[in-house]
C-alpha cells in the first residue's frame, strides 16, 4: 500500500472545492497509483474540514473509479483527529 | 466588485435639502429602523449627489433611528458610504447618527463598527474607506467581531477561504465558543464563502460576531451567533443553473427537469422561474460547477440549510439575492433527508415553496448577502 502524506503548512482548517482540486493536483495526482491501494494522509495540525473540500478533493477518483465499493478498496482517506475523520467519511458521499 | 450596488423603485425616505449657494446638501431620515430599503434609499440620494458634482462640495447626512435591522444593515450602510466617500474625497462632511435603542444586539455591534467610529470622529474618511472596502482582515481578537474579505483579484485567491476559517478558529475560540460549535460556524461561512467567490467570481465580504442573550419564550439565557457572507456580482443566486438549464449543451440534473415541469405550472407574479432556481440550487448535489454530473459536488448550500436548521432564530436569518428576499425561519428549512422544499411538506419535487418564504422586492440589491443569527446555549 502506498501512503501519501498531505502538507497544508500553517493551516488548520481545510475549504472549499477548488482548494480540494488544488490540493489533488499538486500533492496527489502523480503519486497515487489506482492499481494499487493508496493511503492519503491529513496531518495532525488540520482540526477541520469542510465537504466541499473533500468533494473537490475526491472529485477525480470518484470519476475514474466509478463506484463507491471500487473507491473504497483503493483509497483510504486518514486523519488522527478523530472528529476529522468522521467528517471526511460522511463527505465524501453525502 | 460590481460598480453598481442596488436598483429599482426607491421609496423616498429620505429628506434631501439642497442649498446651492453654498454649494451644500443635507440628507437626513428619521425611521424606525435602518432596514436595506432604507439603505437602498441612501444609496439613491448619495447617487444624485455624485451627479451633482460641480454644484455640491459639502455634505450633511443626519440619520436618526431605533435601531439597525441586523449587523449585515450595519455592514451594508459602510460599503455604501465608503464607495461614495472614495468617489467624492474631496467632498466636506458633516455626519450625525443617532440610534435611540441602546439595548439591542445590533447596538452592541454598532458600537463596535467602523461606521460608528467614522460619526464618531474616531477614524477619518481615509481610514474608513481602508478598513471597510480594502483591509484584509479586522484586529478581531480585539475588535469582538470578525471580517474578512475575500479579494479575488489577488493571487493565490484558491486557499483564501481556508486561511480564513483558520484565521476564524482563533476568533471563536478567543470568544469561548465550545469546539463543537465552532465547527459548525465554520462550516457554516466557509461553504457559503466559498460558493459565493467561486460561482460569481466576485470579492466577498465575510463577518461574525458572537453575543450573549435571552431567549423571549423560554426566559433561558444564551449565546448568538450573527454571520453576515456578502458578495456583489451581476451573477445572483439563480443565474447559473438557470442559464445552464436554458442552454441544452450543459448537463442538467434530471431532479431539476422534473421538479421545473411540476412548478412551472405555479410561476406567476410572486413565485417565479428565478425563485424556482434559488430553490433548485439548495438541492443535494445540484451544481453548476463545468462538468459536473451529480457525483461530487453540489452540496455547499445543501449541506449549510441542514447545519444551520437546528439553530436558527426565527425571523432573523435570510439570503437577498436579487430582488428576492427568503426568510429561513425553522418551519422552511425543515430536515427532510432527501430534499429541501423550503415548505411544510418538505418536498421540492412536487410542492412549491411557502409564500411566507420569499419576498418579492420593489428594489434589488446586485449580489447576494446571507444573514444568519443562530442561537446556542449560552456559552461558559
Amino acid at each position: 500500500m502506498k501512503t501519501i502524506k498531505l502538507k497544508f503548512g500553517t493551516l488548520t482548517r481545510l475549504a472549499g472545492n477548488p482548494y480540494g482540486r488544488k490540493t489533488y493536483k499538486e500533492q496527489i495526482e502523480d503519486k497515487i497509483d489506482f492499481n494499487d491501494q493508496t493511503k492519503i494522509v491529513f496531518p495532525e495540525t488540520i482540526n477541520g474540514i469542510s465537504i466541499s473540500f473533500i468533494q473537490g478533493l475526491m472529485d477525480e477518483p470518484v470519476k475514474l473509479l466509478g463506484s463507491k465499493k471500487e473507491f473504497e478498496k483503493k483509497i483510504i482517506l486518514y486523519s488522527p483527529i478523530e472528529k476529522v475523520q468522521k467528517k471526511i467519511d460522511e463527505s465524501i458521499w453525502f | 466588485m460590481s460598480n453598481r450596488l442596488f436598483g429599482g423603485k426607491s421609496q423616498h425616505l429620505i429628506e434631501e435639502i439642497y442649498d446651492y449657494k453654498n454649494k451644500s446638501c443635507k440628507i437626513s431620515l428619521n425611521v424606525k429602523n435602518i432596514t436595506y430599503d432604507v439603505i437602498y434609499d441612501i444609496y439613491s440620494s448619495l447617487n444624485r449627489i455624485i451627479k451633482k458634482k460641480k454644484l455640491i462640495k459639502k455634505l450633511n447626512i443626519y440619520i436618526e433611528c431605533d435601531d439597525f435591522a441586523n449587523s449585515a444593515s450595519i455592514l451594508f450602510l459602510e460599503i455604501v458610504l465608503a464607495r461614495f466617500f472614495e468617489k467624492r474625497s474631496k467632498m466636506i462632511l458633516m455626519l450625525k447618527l443617532i440610534l435611540r435603542n441602546k439595548n439591542s444586539i445590533t447596538f452592541s455591534f454598532f458600537e463596535e463598527s467602523y461606521l460608528k467610529k467614522l460619526f464618531d470622529n474616531t477614524i477619518n474618511i481615509n481610514e474608513f474607506i481602508t478598513n471597510v472596502l480594502y483591509n484584509k482582515r479586522n484586529n478581531f481578537l480585539v475588535d469582538k467581531s470578525f471580517r474578512w474579505h475575500i479579494n479575488i483579484n489577488k493571487e493565490n485567491t484558491i486557499d483564501e477561504v481556508s486561511i480564513m476559517a483558520t484565521e476564524m478558529e482563533l476568533f471563536l475560540k478567543n470568544e469561548n465558543i465550545d469546539e463543537n460549535l465552532i465547527d459548525k460556524i465554520i462550516e457554516i461561512t466557509s461553504e457559503l464563502s466559498s460558493n459565493a467567490c467561486e460561482h460569481t467570481s466576485s470579492d466577498c465580504f465575510v463577518f461574525c460576531c458572537i453575543k450573549d442573550g435571552m431567549n423571549k419564550q423560554n426566559k433561558e439565557e444564551c449565546t448568538l451567533a450573527e454571520i453576515v457572507v456578502l458578495n456583489f456580482s451581476d451573477i445572483f443566486l439563480y443565474s447559473q443553473l438557470k442559464n445552464n438549464f436554458k442552454d441544452n449543451s450543459t448537463y442538467i440534473h434530471e431532479r431539476i427537469k422534473q421538479a421545473y415541469n411540476y412548478h412551472k405550472n405555479f410561476f406567476g407574479s410572486t413565485y417565479d422561474e428565478n425563485c424556482f432556481f434559488i430553490v433548485s440550487a439548495f438541492q443535494n448535489g445540484i451544481s453548476t460547477r463545468k462538468g459536473n454530473n451529480g457525483n461530487t459536488g453540489g452540496t455547499g448550500l445543501t449541506r449549510f440549510i441542514k447545519t444551520v436548521q437546528p439553530m436558527i432564530k426565527d425571523n432573523a436569518c435570510h439570503v437577498f439575492t436579487d430582488k428576492y428576499l427568503l426568510m429561513l425561519d425553522k418551519k422552511y428549512v425543515n430536515n427532510n433527508e432527501d430534499e429541501i422544499g423550503f415548505n411544510n411538506s418538505g418536498r421540492y419535487s412536487d410542492d412549491i415553496p411557502d409564500h411566507g418564504f420569499f419576498n418579492k422586492q420593489e428594489f434589488f440589491i446586485n449580489g447576494t448577502l446571507y444573514s444568519i443569527l443562530l442561537e446556542m446555549e449560552r456559552r461558559k
